[in-house]
């Protein structure tokens, strides 16, 4: 299956290139042609031309996607200089430059540079007798303001997201890290959608074969649209076949900033407003930014206690079923009566009532997701009845399974960041099913699975477990436990070896 | 491609080999009940019979607002052995017996007179019993025993567990007699629980641990009264506390004794085997009848030097009984073995013959740390 997944990914594409390639003419009339062809049935690009200077010699074509230009700027800085020109030669493109008053303008060639420019939503003005044309930076994109973050928010930290525009997300951490070591490159993705990404990470922290290794990745993936960030980190991760995430995606630009700090990349896919962190490591998803803002003895004890309810999300309601069907032994004799009383009228075995009400609760997780705003409460209510009150009521499952699935949904949600959470949360299954079959030895059978395939995982060739396994003293002060800021930051780098020699060299010049 | 086949048939394998090996273990919650107590007795024609008492399982009330008492039952089998008794009770029982719960095993003095031996294999090897339940031997029916309900706890079984876990009380766990029985002579003590009426009510009965049995080579060979126990208690340095009342100058002196401490030093000089206890321990004054200045150094060395006579008596009259029973329940056996095993190595076999002439020397030193706040 992968075999023939990747052959039909490898066989797509082949690009259109010819057809673009033609240059520009020097007769505008006939650029004017070849762009209207081009140009079919897309009232959105407009293409105006007019005649400058003071007999009116010389042509100008300006084409530019109306709705993505900043037209005030466009009126002001272009067309007013171009209509108030007074010469009577033809001018070209590098004199044109002294007349129009825009800082970034750039010299194309062929017609697939102008496709491409005014896509980006820069005005292409081309003038007549010129063989080439100018672009001009003047392009407005419509974008959302800068809000709280969604789905990572803290209590003290910066209330900062990224948005869907990737000057804005690449600004914002420019704001953070004003070095002019912070690089960012520019690729563009997709065949159709073209959308622009930015790599950043900090010179001389950061493994640069690391930088060629990513480069090299999102140049061998071809999609023809890319959208978000998701589809990305899918086509670029590691272990494509694993259900845990070997990339970190955050929508906070401190959180983006502090990973560019250790030595690590953030990729910002234009249009997502979750940057992707790589490499990354299985504690990285545990730690919140409010770990690092609140002190760090409160700090620790959070992130202990993250751990803590991952491993009950994991394993909560396997080892209830383990325990009630194979271990009885093992609860406190006053509470096994209790729950065989309890018990006593549920007509299921406790796996199917165990796998019931977690599908339930799924059902309800992902309903909740999907709902209409004004309709959320009321499913709330519906859905705390249905698994609360009624289903018990019913004799459908014993209220004990009610506290463990309510338990393990809190546990599950405290885990910060949604993509490991859902691979916690599918592998709750599998292994109540394991426990029903076997019992504690089941559990402990899956988890020996799970941290074998752990250790095997890699995150662009750090090992997913790391400083665990291989242990690694310095970074053990930020990932079970997050230590006191001086002793983090001492050891901050991942790439501690590079990183350290090569700060202390630059700090000598 | 291969690879996948090979680890989907290796995962598939494993759950099939898994399961079948643990499928035997399943139980499910609503097929089991559960077990609180266990009694073994010898019955006239040779069959050993067992009873087991039962909690039952009440449905809750939905509302959860009335509260349900747990109902315990009994039900008793006979059969030539205590595998066989139990399993006739299973066949007159809709659900699996689970034992993994039980609090307490009463054995009956006759059962425990003859055949002790073949209980505590059967409890050691079945594993579903706790190594912690408690062991009791009792002269009353069982059944009456299991039957009774108490007015504190659920059912007679919790009561005996409670009350043995209780500090201060006479107790001996599935541990303890197993641990005893790997050394010669294999002594070990039980109590013994009896019913007895209460004053005002004689339909109304009360369980109790009055004394307790003293064991030799798996035989209940006799009794020991609950106020000597105290004597292997201390000298096993397992002691808790107690109340002792003294008499000095007329006046009632109540003693609570605690932190009790003992040494014991093994000797063998000219073949004469001696050890000596170093009893250590601490008493706060209670009570006082008539209002004596405790304070003073004078009075208080009198009511210690009462105490430790008590104490001394109470040790050497329970090492006097034991002695004469020929059972070492007080672990000299191990005491000399540390500094002497070459010497106890030798006389293992006839340890019981050994143990019979040591000599005991108890030396008691009590100290009183608190007198209570005088009145006056």
């Amino acid at each position: 299956m992968l075999k023939w997944i990747s052959r039909t990914n490898s066989s797509k594409h082949s690009h259109r290139k010819k057809s673009n390639d033609q240059e520009i003419k020097k007769s505008s009339r006939d650029n004017l042609r070849i762009l209207k062809e081009a140009f079919v049935d897309t009232p959105d690009v407009i293409m105006s031309s007019w005649n400058v200077g003071n007999n009116s010699s010389q042509n100008c074509l300006l084409i530019y996607v109306s709705g993505i230009v900043d037209m005030n700027q466009l009126n002001e800085h272009v067309i007013k200089p171009l209509h108030a020109l007074k010469v009577n030669t033809n001018i070209d493109i590098n004199s044109l430059k002294n007349i129009i008053n825009i800082p970034n303008t750039n010299v194309i060639k062929t017609f697939r540079d102008i496709y491409k420019e005014i896509s980006d939503g820069h005005p292409v003005l081309i003038m007549d007798s010129n063989s080439t044309a100018l672009s001009l930076e003047l392009s407005k994109w419509q974008t959302r303001s800068i809000e709280e973050p969604s789905s990572e928010t803290v209590i003290r930290g910066p209330k900062e997201s990224f948005n869907e525009s990737l000057d804005t997300n690449v600004s914002l951490i420019r704001k953070r890290i004003r070095i002019p070591k912070l690089k960012i490159k520019k690729i563009y993705m997709g065949a159709y959608s073209r959308t622009p990404i930015a790599i950043t990470f900090v010179e001389g922290i950061v493994d640069p074969s690391l930088v060629n290794e990513i480069i090299k990745r999102i140049r061998n993936v071809s999609v023809d649209s890319l959208f978000d960030s998701g589809t990305l980190q899918e086509c670029i991760q590691d272990s494509k076949w694993s259900i845990f995430p070997t990339i970190l995606s955050t929508e906070r630009p401190d959180t983006t900033s502090a990973a560019l700090v250790e030595g690590r990349i953030a990729i910002i896919v234009d249009g997502s407003p979750h940057a992707l962190i790589l490499p990354s490591t299985f504690f990285m998803f545990f730690s919140t930014p409010d770990d690092y803002y609140s002190g760090f003895i409160v700090g620790t004890i959070l992130r202990v206690l993250r751990l803590f309810y991952a491993l009950i999300a994991q394993f909560g309601p396997s080892i209830y079923v383990a325990i009630t069907t194979f271990h009885q032994e093992m609860i406190p004799t006053t509470l096994l009566v209790s729950i065989t009383r309890a018990r006593e009228q549920v007509p299921f075995p406790s796996v199917f009532e165990a796998v019931i009400m977690e599908i339930t609760f799924e059902a309800l997780r992902e309903a909740s997701v999907h709902l209409p705003r004004p309709v959320g409460p009321a499913i709330s209510i519906v859905g705390a009845l249905v698994i609360g009150q009624a289903a018990i009521q019913a004799s459908l499952v014993s209220p004990l399974m009610v506290i463990v699935v309510a338990i393990t949904a809190i546990a599950s949600f405290m885990i910060p960041h949604y993509e490991l959470a859902n691979a916690i949360r599918l592998l709750r299954f599998p292994i109540i099913i394991f426990a029903s079959l076997c019992g504690l030895l089941g559990i402990i059978f899956s988890f020996i699975t799970i941290l074998i395939h752990l250790c095997t995982l890699r995150s662009f060739g750090v090992p997913y477990t790391e400083p665990l396994t291989p242990f690694k003293k310095s970074s053990m002060m930020d990932s079970l436990i997050r230590g006191p800021v001086w002793k983090i930051q001492k050891h901050r780098r991942f790439t501690e070896k590079n990183g350290m020699k090569r700060e202390r060299r630059h700090k000598g010049r | 491609m291969r690879f996948h086949k090979k680890t989907l048939l290796f995962v598939i394998s494993l759950l099939v080999l898994l399961s079948v090996q643990t499928f035997a273990d399943l139980k499910e919650i609503n097929n089991i009940v559960i077990v609180t107590a266990t009694g073994l007795d010898l019955k006239s024609n040779g069959k050993i019979e067992a009873t087991v008492q039962l909690l039952l399982p009440q449905i809750a009330p939905i509302n959860g607002q009335e509260n349900v008492q747990n109902k315990s039952t009994v039900i008793s089998g006979s059969g030539i052995t205590i595998s066989e008794a139990i399993n006739n009770i299973e066949r007159k029982c809709s659900r699996q017996l689970f034992r993994g719960h039980n609090r307490a095993i009463i054995i009956s003095e006759k059962l425990a007179k003859n055949h002790m031996n073949d209980v505590i294999d059967y409890l050691m090897r079945f594993r579903e019993y706790r190594e912690r339940t408690f062991l009791f031997v009792t002269d009353r029916s069982i059944s009456s025993i299991l039957q009774y309900s108490p007015f504190l706890e659920q059912n007679s079984g919790d009561l005996l567990m409670k009350y043995s876990k209780k500090n201060g009380n006479l107790s001996a766990t599935l541990l303890n007699v197993a641990t005893q029985n790997v050394k010669p002579s294999k002594p070990y003590i039980i109590p013994i629980i009896t019913t007895y009426s209460s004053n005002n009510n004689v339909q109304e009965k009360l369980l109790s641990i009055s004394r307790s049995a003293i064991f030799v080579n798996n035989k209940m060979v006799g009794t020991m009264s609950h106020d000597l126990s105290y004597g292997p208690q201390i000298l096993n340095n397992t002691f808790w506390q107690t109340v002792y009342s003294v008499t000095l100058n007329k006046s009632k002196i109540g003693l609570n004794i605690q932190n009790v401490k003992t040494k014991l030093k093994p000797m063998i000089r000219n073949g004469h085997w001696i050890i000596t206890a170093r009893v250590s321990g601490q008493g706060i004054i209670f009570e006082d009848s008539t209002s004596q200045d405790l304070l003073d150094q004078k009075t208080q060395r009198k009511i210690e030097y009462l105490v430790e006579k008590k104490m001394e008596l109470t040790i050497k009259k329970s090492v006097i009984l034991s002695q004469n029973l020929k059972s070492d329940v007080f672990n000299f056996y191990t005491i000399f073995y540390r500094k002497y095993p070459l010497e106890c190595l030798q006389v293992k076999s006839s340890w019981n013959d050994i143990f019979a002439h040591i000599e005991v020397i108890i030396n008691t030193k009590f100290q009183i740390t608190h007198v209570g706040i005088n009145q006056q």
